[in-house]
């Protein structure tokens, strides 16, 4: 499908029914592949998800107090709540779980955000199965999945938290502000970036420079690998074997480097991307490596997936008078 | 369907001319002279040969560009961080343009004592940039109550509605000229290239491409 830009609701119950075909068919597909749906709770005891949640996160969650004074969150984010579930799952039963899952989110955003208070989901989790294979299996996964809802060619923008990470911590051990860093590079702002580096070695300065790049290629991860820190170093040879790996099934062309991939939700450790197609003005969906946040739940294991709202592919189909 | 243009928001009035103008001395236009008329989305000419698709500008009120970028309706834009850092538009910021940076300044009327904003018991500041400022006050430990103007803050010093004023200086004639002298400078603003923070595949070529020029004329304050 054709997707033009598509700005106004489409009527409720034509919204309806496209919302509920296009989330059967997902479901259906990731069945094929062994993804087997879940349901996701609505509420949970925010003292069991805290140490999990990254403070970004935290803010974004509706959280209230039940009868009994327990501070409760509304499913906002996910992959924490399907963590959760499936920490108790592995306390039984170890060997990958797959998982996926369809349901609607609420979270706190500011009056000009450009997501919406409430969203429709879906996304898909595999547990337990650790390195490169299993990051191929989402990623090519998340590109299918678009395919089957009908969005072709879209972008994947791969990139690896450590590699920010490694070097932020590489500069502020140089003496540079981390949170003015982590804003410069999330804003691609290089003369922030600078600022915000103060008398950082010329080296390092020139290994964190491409995290501010649009369009990065196969070079700066050279600089990378040549003047960052060990870590850095790690996400960047991780981050070559992705992309080789991507080019190898033929997905290639669909793959741009994006340097400047932080670890924003507080538990990614690893591969991290985000889904993009020149039809659409915001995200389609993102998904990364997270193997430390079922260890906040009792059971340490290697975890990876992606999620997607399906409401711009709603919006999409609709306005391709796409009715049912 | 045949792709849309790229799309450059641009402030209408001081920034649009010395935006054509560095854009044209970047390449990426033939011409720094663009008349409009009353039309508000105007086609640059030359810019597909650089660009590798066609380049329109949006000519926008300041305050609403980063809007429109935002939302991917432009795909980039021209803007001052005086503007962007009093709303919460979720855009990158990948150029910083050699021109349009200004102070922000604390001012008062020339004819009055100075106030020690430390230490005054209240003090009334006027201000467009009411964000900046609390954050200001609250750093400085200033008790302030904080007065919204949207333009011509000058008057809110020099007609007594506020004591002081935080605006941005270029020069200082306009403060002279109105009967008001700087107290203090206390930041800084520059003019910024935004991009759409979901751009993909030509669009994000292009832009790239666009980022590659300016950064070509080697003027950006980070080839100083």
């Amino acid at each position: 499908m054709t997707t033009p830009r598509f700005q106004v609701s489409p009527p409720l119950s034509t919204a309806v029914r496209l919302r509920r075909a296009l989330t059967t068919r997902a479901l259906a597909a990731l069945d094929t592949k062994g993804y087997a749906e879940i349901e996701v709770p609505l509420l949970a005891p925010y003292e069991d998800l805290r140490t999990a949640l990254g403070p970004e996160i935290s803010a974004q969650l509706f959280r209230f107090v039940d009868r009994d004074g327990t501070l409760l969150v509304l499913r906002g984010d996910l992959t924490p709540l399907v963590a959760r579930q499936l920490a108790q799952v592995r306390s039984q039963k170890q060997g990958p779980i797959r998982v996926s899952y369809a349901t609607r989110v609420a979270r706190v955003q500011s009056a000009f955000a450009r997501e919406q208070v409430e969203s429709n989901e879906l996304g898909f989790e595999c547990v337990g199965v650790q390195g490169l294979d299993a990051d191929v299996e989402v990623m090519v996964g998340a590109l299918s999945l678009l395919e089957e809802l009908g969005v072709q060619d879209a972008e994947l923008s791969l990139g690896d938290v450590r590699i920010s990470g490694g070097l932020i911590d590489a500069a502020v051990a140089a003496g540079a502000e981390r949170a003015a860093l982590e804003v410069a590079i999330a804003h691609r702002d290089p003369v922030a970036l600078t600022r915000a580096l103060g008398d950082a070695p010329k080296g390092l300065a020139r290994a964190i420079a491409p995290t501010c790049e649009l369009a990065p290629t196969a070079q700066a991860l050279e600089c990378i690998e040549a003047a960052g820190s060990q870590r850095a170093r790690e996400g960047a040879a991780a981050l070559r074997a992705r992309v080789r790996a991507l080019q190898d099934v033929g997905r290639g062309e669909q793959v741009v480097l994006d340097l400047s991939a932080q670890n924003d939700r507080g538990y990614y450790t690893g591969m991290r991307f985000v889904m993009h197609h020149p039809s659409f003005d915001s995200r389609l969906g993102s998904g990364g490596r997270y193997d430390e946040l079922l260890s906040h739940f009792g059971q340490p294991c290697p975890a990876v997936g992606f999620g997607l709202s399906v409401d711009p592919l709603v919006f999409a189909a609709a306005g391709q008078g796409v009715t049912s | 369907m045949s792709p849309r243009p790229l799309r450059l928001a641009i402030p209408k009035g001081r920034l649009q001319s010395k935006t054509l103008a560095f854009l044209a001395k970047a390449g990426v236009c033939t011409s720094a002279q663009l008349d409009p008329g009353r039309r508000l989305v105007v086609d640059v000419p030359g810019a597909e040969a650089h660009l590798g698709m066609p380049l329109q500008l949006l000519l926008l009120k300041t305050v609403d560009v980063p809007t429109y970028v935002a939302h991917g309706v432009a795909d980039v834009g021209v803007c001052g961080t005086d503007v962007l850092d009093e709303g919460d538009a979720q855009v990158l910021r990948p150029y910083t343009f050699p021109f349009g940076g200004c102070r922000l300044a604390v001012a008062a009327r020339t004819d009055a004592s100075d106030v020690d904003l430390s230490r005054a018991p209240m003090v009334r500041i006027a201000t467009k940039y009411v964000r900046a400022t609390r954050t200001l006050a609250s750093s400085r430990g200033w008790n302030a109550e904080i007065v919204q103007l949207s333009g011509s803050v000058e008057l809110g010093a020099a007609l007594g509605l506020a004591d002081v004023i935080v605006d941005l200086v270029e020069t200082g004639g306009t403060l002279k000229a109105n009967g008001l002298h700087v107290l203090q400078y206390v930041g800084e603003t520059e003019v910024k290239l935004l991009a759409a923070p979901a751009l993909a595949g030509a669009r994000r070529r292009a832009v790239a491409k666009l980022v590659a020029a300016l950064d070509a004329t080697k003027e950006g304050p980070n080839d100083g």
